[in-house]
């Protein structure tokens, strides 16, 4: 396991351009093909959107952290993501699925960016932690002969 | 997110360029909202330099396209990012928008 990065960011939806920059950080280390940059973007601000918005009772202000590292070698290498927040209790993959195939009169929006990133994100994981919201997102990287 | 706006005969062209997340997706929102309320029913949207949508995005398309529909209007769009339009089909919007490669092509189609 290498850490490649780590930041913190407060409950502010314009904190989510700064947590998603732990991406070129990242890129500095390891070359990411720019499908995995926009999964791993599209996915952090989904999720970040979500405990923002809906994961605090209060007004105070509170620490999210991302964490980003490698694991694996050669061809089977993962990108792994993890983001922590002391919110509410929510479990993403605990979401009902989403309706793709409703039409536009009784098409709903919500649960649509956590429907992205469990397509985007090729292993989702989370458990509840010390009062803390632990999800763990995984994604291969591709090899040279697949892109 | 830089949106331009104009119309030709009746279909209203709209033009996105840079990203619409949950930051900037408020801005097209009102700006879609104002152009129904001012009787433009028939959109092309150009996302010839959109370069990044999230469900925060899909959510005002969603919103404009049930607004239009109600008026037998449409909202089509035009010159979508590889990306972009991945993005469309894992949301299942492929299904309730008309994607098409150019401009011309989706103008055209509301001749037919």
């Amino acid at each position: 396991m290498t850490q490649v990065a780590s930041l913190q960011i407060t409950n502010d939806l314009k904190e989510i351009a700064r947590a998603i920059s732990i991406i070129e950080e990242c890129s500095s280390n390891i070359p990411l093909s720019f499908d995995v940059e926009n999964a791993i973007e599209l996915s952090l601000d989904e999720l970040l959107t979500n405990i923002i918005s809906y994961g605090y009772n209060d007004n105070d202000s509170h620490l999210i952290t991302v964490d980003l590292w490698l694991e694996g070698e050669d061809d089977s290498k993962f990108v792994i993501i993890r983001l922590v927040d002391d919110g509410v209790k929510f479990n993403p993959l605990e979401k009902k699925e989403v309706d793709l195939d409703l039409p536009l009169e009784e098409k709903q929006i919500g649960g649509l960016g956590i429907h992205l990133v469990k397509k985007l994100m090729d292993e989702l994981h989370y458990e509840r932690r010390e009062d803390k919201n632990v999800l763990t997102l995984k994604k291969k990287l591709k090899t040279i002969k697949e892109s | 997110m830089e949106i331009n706006a104009n119309k030709r005969g009746e279909i209203t062209f709209l033009s996105l360029k840079g990203k619409l997340d949950s930051v900037t997706s408020p801005n097209l929102e009102d700006k879609l909202l104002r152009l129904i309320d001012d009787d433009n029913y028939n959109f092309i949207i150009d996302c010839a330099e959109l370069d990044y949508i999230s469900s925060a995005g899909l959510r005002v398309l969603l919103v404009g396209a049930k607004k239009v529909k109600a008026k037998d209007g449409k909202i089509k769009l035009a010159n979508l990012k590889r990306h972009i339009k991945e993005v469309f089909e894992i949301a299942g919007f492929t299904a309730i928008f008309e994607l098409y490669d150019t401009t011309e092509a989706a103008e055209a189609s509301f001749g037919s």
